[in-house]
């Protein structure tokens, strides 16, 4: 295992183990976020994963860059990257495609040459990758889709995309958690509140895991809708997890 | 008990210490733009470090409460009139209930804090007062001040003791309006992005601040810096004061509502104490980069820290004096002894308390999540 370690301002360093976007290269940034994390750094505020790089924020009164880039460089030369694979966890999110909710679906039909259900089937058929998180709170970055769907953005970007937009902008495939203005070809949207600032867990995945669309009918995404304001809703994951004691630095 | 807004001020918002812990969720921490400010005009009305305060961006508000209360201005070049008595920033201003006040905005600074003796009594979400308008949560009801809105006071009782002798040191804030004023910051962490011409460039220019500036980040205007081959990167993180050259070649310095990651290439980031004086420009206004090390900005760090643990020591210990002082006239005069607070002395420690509580808070978030 290959990284640099670089200052961003005095407050920040950043880990840079690649520099590109690949499923693995995106582990080793998991595994080393999870496995310091555990570790509890003096001074470290908090960890940011990005594609290839792990940002370490941290308070120099408490622990100088110096200091902090040996620590570091310690304890990753300590971290398995092999032992401990982690379980793959996937949260399920319903989506419901076209009609209001997608009002894009027939472009990116058209776009590809298939049929409403092919261009659904094909879309919600994968697991994604959740490379990120950045943009906006729960703004996904995500990888996996399948290069026929891809459709380039709108050329006119609309003024307001509803909370839960479900969209395509490219080879790439993401959710809006907020309400705001974008260029994506929205394609339908789910149910489910992504960021809630009232929940324990104010955003409800994290970079590493995965995201699996499962289409639903407007009476299921109505229904779902009115469980989620009611706080009844029990979201749904995939979890292939070792288990507390399997994972590295996991909460130590 | 509580505060009147009479007149908001175009982007007046509450801001205390920010959100920390939730950037890997894309969650920017937001919080002061003036660091320095803020704890000064807290320091100033016997408040915590990190209490949230009312920042306005050049134009401040107007307000009114319905008990005696301890306000104190600080930031750019602002004063305070109270019914027609215009006091200046850096000092507590006791200010009699139905008084209206008005923050007047004087020749320099953008960025005002208005600290409220006792603090604001609205709630903490995601561990922080602070108002983030993008997500609508904090603050007062998620969203800036409006005139008619009506704040309840945390510590009502705050305002029975005049504290208008509590003074900091002004700060000596901004240079004139004509003049490039420099600030110091960190080469990195994507130098190598651009040509030497470019990197040339960047420290050997002034750039004005664009009007296009705000919570999230202030555009620079000024010669394109060259890069070698366009301006994108693999997205990575951002921090408070981030400088990203963006696709026109211009800088934009990234500012507490900033997005937690970027595409941009980043040339350099502002040192942290430097950030509070580079919030304070107004469009219009040059600034000039120099390199500085890590080394350098963390020391210049601790002594910030340790220049303003003393001046918070001063207070505390004026405090104490004074009293003993009126515990002592009460004794000669026969009068039952007044009730002297007792209570942990403020600062850094309890700033770094304040800090660590979140830190728990989003631990147990954090553990809630994995199971």
């Amino acid at each position: 295992m290959e990284y640099k370690i670089l200052p961003v301002g005095d407050s920040a360093l950043t880990v840079v183990f690649g520099n590109k976007i690949d499923p693995e290269t995106s582990r080793i940034v998991r595994i080393a976020r999870q496995y310091l994390t555990g570790k509890q750094l003096p001074g470290v505020t908090e960890y940011v994963q990005t594609y290839a790089t792990l940002m370490v924020h941290y308070r120099p009164l408490e622990a100088g860059y110096e200091e902090l880039v040996a620590r570091i460089d310690a304890e990753l030369s300590q971290m398995d990257t092999e032992g401990g694979r982690m379980g793959r966890n996937t949260i399920l999110i319903p989506v419901c495609y076209g009609g209001e909710y997608g009002p894009d679906l027939p472009t990116v039909c058209d776009h590809a040459g298939l049929s409403r259900e092919e261009v659904i089937r094909r879309h919600s058929g994968t697991d994604y990758l959740i490379y990120m998180l950045g943009f906006m709170p729960g703004f996904v970055y995500l990888g996996g889709m399948d290069p026929s769907i891809a459709t380039p953005r709108l050329k006119d970007p609309r003024e307001r995309l509803e909370k839960g937009s479900v969209g395509i902008a490219a080879d790439q495939t993401g959710i809006y958690p907020l309400v705001s203005p974008g260029g994506w070809q929205i394609i339908g949207r789910t149910p489910l509140e992504l960021y809630d600032p009232e929940r324990d867990t104010p955003i409800l995945y994290e970079a590493g895991e995965y995201i699996r669309f499962v289409p639903v009918t407007e009476e299921e995404f109505l229904r779902i809708r009115r469980e989620v304001e009611a706080g009844t809703y029990v979201y749904q994951w995939l979890r292939d997890d070792p288990g507390e004691g399997g994972q590295p630095g996991r909460e130590g | 008990m509580a505060m009147h807004v009479i007149f908001p001020g175009p982007r007046t918002t509450i801001q205390d210490h920010g959100r920390l812990g939730f950037q890997n969720s894309g969650f920017a921490p937001g919080g002061f733009m003036d660091r320095v400010a803020s704890h000064m005009a807290n320091a100033l009305v016997d408040n915590e470090d990190g209490e949230a305060v009312l920042e306005f961006c050049l134009i401040g508000p107007v307000l009114r409460f319905d008990e005696d209360v301890n306000l104190a201005v600080c930031g750019g070049d602002f004063s305070m009139d109270v019914d027609g008595t215009v006091w200046p920033a850096a000092r507590a201003v006791h200010v009699p209930a139905g008084a209206t006040v008005r923050i007047r905005t004087g020749t320099m600074g953008t960025y005002g804090s208005v600290a409220i003796g006792g603090g604001l009594d609205i709630p903490e979400i995601m561990g922080s007062r602070s108002t983030n308008l993008r997500c609508g949560i904090g603050g007062f009801r998620g969203r800036a001040l409006m005139a008619g809105d009506v704040i309840p006071l945390r510590d009502p009782k705050n305002g029975a003791e005049d504290l208008s002798w509590r003074r900091v040191p002004a700060r000596r804030i901004v240079a004139p309006a004509d003049r490039a004023i420099t600030i110091r910051v960190i080469p990195g962490p994507q130098e190598d992005m651009f040509t030497p011409e470019g990197v040339r460039t960047f420290y050997g220019s002034s750039y004005v601040i664009s009007s296009h500036s705000d919570r999230m980040g202030f555009r620079l205007n000024g010669p394109r810096v060259e890069s070698v081959r366009g301006y994108d990167i693999l997205s990575d993180g951002i921090v408070n004061g981030s400088i990203q050259i963006s696709g026109t070649g211009e800088p934009i310095v990234m500012m507490a509502d900033r997005q937690t990651t970027g595409g941009y290439a980043k040339i350099a980031s502002v040192i942290n104490v430097d950030i509070p004086l580079f919030a304070q420009l107004r469009p219009g206004q040059k600034v000039q980069f120099e390199q500085c090390t890590v080394g350098e900005a963390q020391a210049l760090m601790r002594l910030a820290a340790e220049e303003w643990q003393k001046h918070r020591l001063l207070l505390e210990e004026e405090a104490a004096r004074r009293a003993q002082d009126s515990l002592r006239k009460a004794e000669n005069s026969g009068a039952p002894a007044p009730a002297v607070p007792v209570r942990a002395p403020r600062g850094i420690v309890t700033r770094r308390s304040g800090w660590a509580r979140q830190q728990r808070c989003y631990l147990k978030q954090r553990r809630n999540r994995c199971r």
